[in-house]
């Protein structure tokens, strides 16, 4: 009994989440189950104790708090102001929309931690103005889906909260170590678009001289970015300068970000009650999925589960590199399908030991684990980030084209896997400098 | 039955909406002890714990409101392909699961809360609140989940049975 018993748990949840049942529910019902025929039904109340656990955490405050400036500033329309802003600076460049897609979603990565609004706006900003431009459909649309995506990985990303709570590691330093590997991304996706842009002329014109902007304009349009602008540097550099704790910063954050709405007159008591609607049921599913999570963990490794996947995953005969390998494809796979906070709370317990076996550095493979999760939101068919799209592009832009313009771009973050595995300097240099 | 169920609706809509406040006050909390920490120097021993406990009691007793407007995350790649019965069957066959957890939360977080409120135990920190409010508070969220599960399984139950729908 005991010795099936975790994959008796394993096939038990899977089955239920494919009828669709709410993940949390799933996890939390099979691991009360388990717990009553092994332990007795007196051996429940421990789950109380697990609650009382995650309501007694400073840190996870960090959750809520990103996800409140994410969403003041989405109600804001910053993403507006941006595109129109750097369309403006980009001038005369051939996909100058394209990659203004780019550099906008990077600095909405930078601003917000959650990925559906930067793919959201884009898509009704961005993709009909590259529409009525003649752009490629596929440049467009794949242009958003990679720029969007990099909210992951970018900080403050409530990923990588998350991730840093079950693994142990330190918030701060895994949202510091995604800024350098998510520029690197982004630059390698705005080279892709200016080169493809370059060979075939016709793919994204460049705008008629009489409609670019003159150096008044591109001034004025910044007015309205230079507050947002500052507000990401102030958060990074707390967070970086150890001066506060994330959570002292993403309070920071949050409050900074009423005032930009306020200072730019476009924050109402409506949109903020409707901000704090989102972050609340928004955060509570992710509470109630990593609750449930870590019950369902902490009963699955009482039954041996953790030491059986790990013992099997380290005893593959493919060297360290191969079993590193097997991990990420592991982690991609899943993350086509299941929430990653799930993922996050199923998975980090049973990867630490090998990471930990093969003298893995955690922060690195906490790197690698967000590009990871990128591809996974970006590919084909059941990526997060296709169905959040296709909701809201024009109706001529159909379910292939968007599947096919991922592609190039998961191919572009392969590449910058690939870079971080051979090259760990780049996802963990910046965060070893931090003093703590 | 209609009735209950739309009271069921009301109630957990009403208080969703109410905790969603709760939002802004940890929030500024969070500012407030940046505030008396960086800028006069005299941290509170009590924002911190404060600010946790309020946000543990926001998504303790939001669970069902996510419920009710069906904002809990789940795969429904298959399950998007049944018909509305099968679904419905689906979804009966995991309450039982979802019963299992919430109504064990709601039984023990009652029992501890109760008990600890008899003794007024308090935390373990220097500014030691009371903790038995925190525990009871898992006790209501736990309590609302029920209800709204309630209700979820007895439309569940009128499409299986009928085809028909509660509404």
């Amino acid at each position: 009994m005991i010795v099936i018993a975790p994959l008796i748990m394993l096939a038990a949840l899977l089955v239920l989440i494919g009828l669709g049942v709410p993940m949390a529910w799933a996890m939390g019902g099979v691991g009360s189950l388990f717990t009553i025929f092994l332990w007795g039904p007196d051996s429940l109340f421990g789950i109380v104790g697990r609650t009382m656990g995650w309501v007694g955490n400073f840190t996870i405050l960090a959750v809520p708090l990103f996800i409140l400036m994410s969403v003041i500033l989405e109600k804001v329309d910053l993403a507006e102001d941006l595109f129109d802003a750097v369309y403006k600076w980009a001038g005369g460049l051939r996909g100058g929309l394209a990659v203004a897609t780019i550099i906008v979603c990077t600095n909405l990565a930078a601003m917000t931690g959650i990925v559906a609004g930067a793919i959201v706006a884009m898509g009704v900003v961005a993709l009909p103005a590259m529409r009525k431009r003649q752009y490629d459909k596929q440049m467009s649309v794949g242009s958003i889906l990679a720029g969007g995506t990099l909210g992951i990985l970018i900080p403050p990303s409530i990923i990588i909260v998350t991730y840093a709570l079950f693994s142990g590691l330190s918030v701060g330093k895994l949202l510091i170590g995604g800024i350098i590997p998510g520029l690197l991304l982004s630059g390698m996706y705005i080279v892709y678009i200016i080169v493809r842009c370059f060979i075939q002329k016709d793919l994204c014109p460049a705008p008629p001289k009489e409609e670019r902007a003159s150096w008044g304009e591109k001034i004025t349009s910044l007015r309205n970015i230079i507050l947002p602008c500052l507000l990401i540097i102030a958060v990074l550099g707390a967070i970086f300068s150890g001066i506060a704790t994330p959570t002292e910063a993403a309070g920071v954050g949050a409050v900074g970000s009423i005032i930009c709405g306020l200072v730019l007159r476009r924050l109402t008591w409506k949109k903020l009650y409707e901000a704090c609607m989102s972050t609340m049921t928004l955060s509570t599913y992710i509470m109630w999925i990593i609750l449930s999570a870590t019950f369902f963990a902490q009963v699955f490794t009482a039954t041996g589960g953790i030491d059986l996947v790990s013992g099997i995953i380290t005893a593959l005969p493919f060297g360290k590199y191969g079993i590193l390998a097997i991990m990420l494809l592991i982690l991609l796979v899943l993350g086509m399908f299941i929430d990653s906070f799930g993922i996050i709370a199923i998975c980090v317990p049973i990867f630490m030991p090998i990471i930990t076996a093969f003298k893995f550095d955690p922060l690195w493979f906490g790197v690698l684990f967000n590009i990871t999760m990128q591809i996974a939101y970006i590919s084909p068919p059941f990526g997060y980030s296709l169905f959040a799209l296709k909701a809201v592009a024009p109706p001529d832009v159909t379910t292939k084209d968007v599947l096919m313009s991922a592609i190039p771009f998961i191919a572009i973050q392969l590449i910058c896997l690939l870079l971080i595995i051979f090259f760990p300097q780049i996802g963990i240099w910046l965060p070893n400098l931090m003093l703590k | 039955m209609k009735g209950i169920l739309k009271i069921i609706d009301i109630i957990n809509d009403r208080i969703g909406k109410i905790v969603s406040y709760i939002t802004l006050i940890y929030t500024f909390l969070v500012i407030f002890e940046v505030i008396m920490r960086y800028i006069f120097n005299s941290p509170t021993i009590w924002s911190a714990e404060l600010t946790y406990y309020l946000f543990g009691i926001q998504w303790l007793i939001a669970g069902a409101y996510d419920v009710l407007y069906d904002k809990h995350i789940k795969v429904d790649i298959i399950a998007e392909k049944f018909s509305k019965r099968t679904k419905a069957i689906a979804d009966l066959f995991g309450a039982l699961f979802f019963f299992l957890f919430i109504g064990t939360m709601f039984y023990h977080s009652l029992i501890l809360g109760w008990e600890d409120m008899l003794i007024g135990k308090r935390s373990f920190s220097i500014w030691g609140p009371p903790i038995w409010p925190v525990e009871l508070c898992i006790a209501l969220g736990a309590f609302l989940l029920l209800l709204q599960g309630f209700a979820k399984v007895i439309r569940d139950i009128s499409i299986v049975r009928e085809g028909g729908e509660y509404k």
